[in-house]
């Protein structure tokens, strides 16, 4: 597992490879290999070496080709019908090419802005790359060096409009174009070894060669204020920046390694060389435009994919297990409860064994005998007691009227008349106006005495009886039934040899009286 | 060719792993949401049961308070032969015991066959069911207090009856003699002598 976080960065030039060892962002080691026999079985011993190890490979060749391509923005899966279009037709016969994309334009049209980019003489290449894919290495991607020098210059603030780069490479002295930031043109140019002096000539004249390149080739003009970035040149900066000043361009001395922080690993010669500069930037950003064909890189993707389904099997492991420790867990905690519960309605049955056994014995459940005795004083109360004393106390302050007939009864229909029986049903029913409690209904007949005229006086006993009557917090309700006959009202017939008829000396009245209930419940 | 068949057989071992671990951790999952389904149930069923304890024990309580409030009650009615057979005999003895306690004119009465009743409201007395004997009352009045005196006489020694239908009426020929007292008014009342039985203790009383 810790093998396959091992890193190798190859630099390829013509003449060499230079291969670093990373250890995630940690620098290693770093190799050499010539372009010879004799390194090709030390090469190989390397990658035996290293198998688990993934690789990634720095092209800086001096056959490349660029074009510019502005594409309608599509689709996915059209684009990329698209890009394996304009790449054939841009160059048939080269296995390594590709297209990067640049920027979008936001204008409305929504274009995308394209280098293509290929390799067209790959012969010394091919060897290297034949070893890894013998070897089974884990490729990951073949890159263009320009490519990388298009990143780093990303990750300048501020790029000026027509910018070339000029480095000194192991490869020789190497040119790139930027326009407004984009990747024009790359040009190589491999240079023998010669004293410094000659070097600023040699640079100069490289660079006056480039610029009359662009201009034929219409990238600029004369009028175009090119600004030129010197880094990791050999010769005398000052001289040359003064000569490239009397030419009219603008010059700026760039250092790659600023912004790069230096960890403990890296503070020897070899990483103040460029090429280091380079592999250490490949080593940090996400992939760049890959030049590899898919095949040469599916031992990778290979691994890539089965690391994939690894995780994802332990994404289903772990998340299996939690789930399954959270679901015991639940259970666990849900026996705990069980236990307590358990346990409680133990003492529960504990304490009901108590309280029945201190009971007092008894023939009967406790509910039945309240049952029993409850119905037993519901059904004493009601007798015509209360409706006697109810109707003697009024009576007794009133001498005039005298009790004759009292009948008491219980019923549940109120508008019950006195003719009728007392039986009452068995169920209440509010259609024939039956209640479900049973009234005290009483029904009084009295004479009124010692009337001295016609009945106006016995209306006024009448009225005061009612009156006392309703007045008594036992009764809710006094009809009278029967009131005296009015004389004056009556026909009167006899004649005067008849004895002087007279008035009645008493007349009768007779009420309905009903108790208030006091009870809620009924029979 | 080679190669891809290499790389098919080099997918095989994670492709297995994977599927071994996605059936080893359903297995897990389903094993353990089984014991979990198991133990929700017993808890519900320990809760059940819980709940069932503590309202039998409040029942108990409630049984043992009712016990002791209405044990003396019900004992004083079983003295009074409200509860088991219909004494008439006894009654009869305890009405001519009233009568002449309270020193009445003669007491008519006629008791009826005895039948189930079921009051409205109150149909259940658990294992008891409730009977009554319709009965009419007529006797003589001296005065008022005759009505109540027999009444209550009856009530304090005498199983429970419910008064449905009581009528008194000035005795048209009432006369007050000094030597010989005749009734002023006369009392005919209906009343339902009730009797409660239970089957399992019948013939105890």
């Amino acid at each position: 597992m810790i093998a396959r976080h091992q890193k190798i960065i190859i630099y390829a030039t013509y003449q060499k490879l230079i291969v670093s060892l990373w250890h995630g962002k940690q620098y290693q080691s770093q190799q050499t290999y010539q372009n010879q026999q004799v390194d090709y079985a030390a090469f190989r011993d390397y990658l035996s070496q290293h198998k688990k190890a993934t690789i990634e490979v720095i092209v800086d060749a001096v056959e490349e080709e660029y074009q510019l391509e502005v594409l309608p923005h599509v689709a996915k899966s059209a684009r990329r019908a698209m890009l394996e279009r304009k790449l054939s037709q841009f160059n048939r016969n080269s296995v390594y090419k590709t297209a990067w994309l640049m920027r979008q334009q936001t204008s409305a049209r929504k274009e995308d802005v394209f280098v293509l980019l290929s390799l067209t003489n790959t012969g010394w290449l091919q060897n290297w790359i034949d070893m890894l894919l013998a070897e089974q290495s884990l490729l990951v991607g073949i890159y263009a060096l320009p490519v990388l020098t298009q990143c780093m210059v990303q990750q300048m603030k501020s790029v000026a409009p027509q910018l070339l780069i000029c480095e000194h490479l192991a490869s020789g002295f190497r040119q790139t174009y930027f326009e407004h930031g984009i990747l024009r043109i790359s040009r190589l140019m491999p240079i023998e070894s010669m004293p410094s002096s000659s070097l600023v000539d040699c640079y100069l004249a490289e660079i006056e060669k480039m610029r009359m390149y662009l201009l034929s080739q219409r990238i600029i003009s004369d009028a175009t204020i090119l600004q030129v970035a010197l880094s990791h040149l050999k010769a005398d900066g000052h001289m040359l920046l003064t000569r490239l000043a009397q030419q009219g361009l603008a010059c700026i001395n760039v250092n790659w390694q600023t912004g790069f922080k230096k960890t403990h690993s890296e503070q020897t010669d070899v990483c103040q060389y460029p090429e280091w500069q380079y592999m250490r930037l490949l080593n940090g950003i996400s992939q760049p435009a890959n030049l590899a064909p898919v095949e040469m890189t599916k031992a990778y993707d290979l691994t890539q994919l089965t690391n994939r389904i690894d995780i994802t099997a332990l994404v289903v492991l772990l998340m299996g297990l939690f789930i399954s420790a959270s679901l015991y867990l639940q259970g666990i905690q849900q026996a705990k409860q069980i236990n307590d519960l358990t346990r409680q309605t133990d003492t529960l049955a504990q304490q009901r064994t108590f309280v029945i056994n201190q009971s007092p014995p008894s023939p009967l459940a406790g509910r039945d005998l309240k049952a029993v005795v409850t119905m037993t004083q519901m059904l004493s109360e009601p007798s015509p007691i209360t409706m006697m004393q109810v109707i003697s106390k009024v009576l007794t302050a009133m001498p005039e009227v005298s009790l004759s007939r009292i009948r008491w009864l219980q019923s549940d229909l109120e508008k019950i008349a006195d003719e009728e029986n007392s039986d009452f049903g068995q169920q209440p029913n509010r259609e024939d106006g039956r209640h479900d409690r049973l009234l005290q209904i009483g029904f009084v007949t009295v004479h009124i005495n010692q009337l001295t005229d016609d009945n106006q006086q016995a209306l006024a006993y009448v009225n005061q009886l009612v009156n006392q009557l309703r007045a008594d917090s036992h009764v809710s309700a006094v009809d009278v039934i029967q009131l005296p006959v009015d004389a004056q009202l009556q026909t009167t017939q006899g004649s005067t040899s008849d004895q002087l008829a007279t008035l009645p000396s008493s007349v009768m009245v007779k009420l309905k009286i009903t108790l208030s209930q006091v009870r809620k419940e009924g029979l | 060719m080679n190669t891809w068949i290499n790389d098919k057989h080099a997918l095989h071992r994670p492709i297995i792993v994977l599927a071994m671990v996605v059936m080893i951790i359903c297995l897990l999952i389903v094993l353990t949401a089984r014991y979990k389904s198991n133990q929700t149930t017993m808890l519900s069923n320990a809760q059940a049961d819980y709940k069932l304890a503590q309202e039998a024990l409040q029942l108990s309580k409630q049984a043992q308070q009712d016990i002791k409030q209405y044990l003396p009650k019900y004992q004083h009615l079983v003295a009074l032969g409200f509860i088991g057979g219909e004494h008439r005999h006894e009654w009869l003895a305890r009405l001519h015991q009233v009568s002449t306690h309270y020193q009445l004119f003669t007491v008519d009465y006629k008791i009826g066959q005895q039948a189930i009743y079921h009051p409205r409201l109150m149909s259940n007395f658990g294992q008891y069911e409730m009977y009554r004997s319709a009965m009419t009352l007529k006797w003589g009045l001296l005065h008022e207090e005759d009505f109540i005196h027999l009444l209550s006489g009856l009530r304090e020694n005498t199983s429970p009856f419910m008064v449905r239908d009581c009528e008194i009426v000035t005795a048209s020929d009432a006369l007050v003699d000094s030597q010989t007292m005749q009734a002023r008014l006369i009392a005919n009342c209906t009343i339902d002598w009730l009797t409660m039985q239970d089957s399992a203790l019948k013939g105890n009383f």
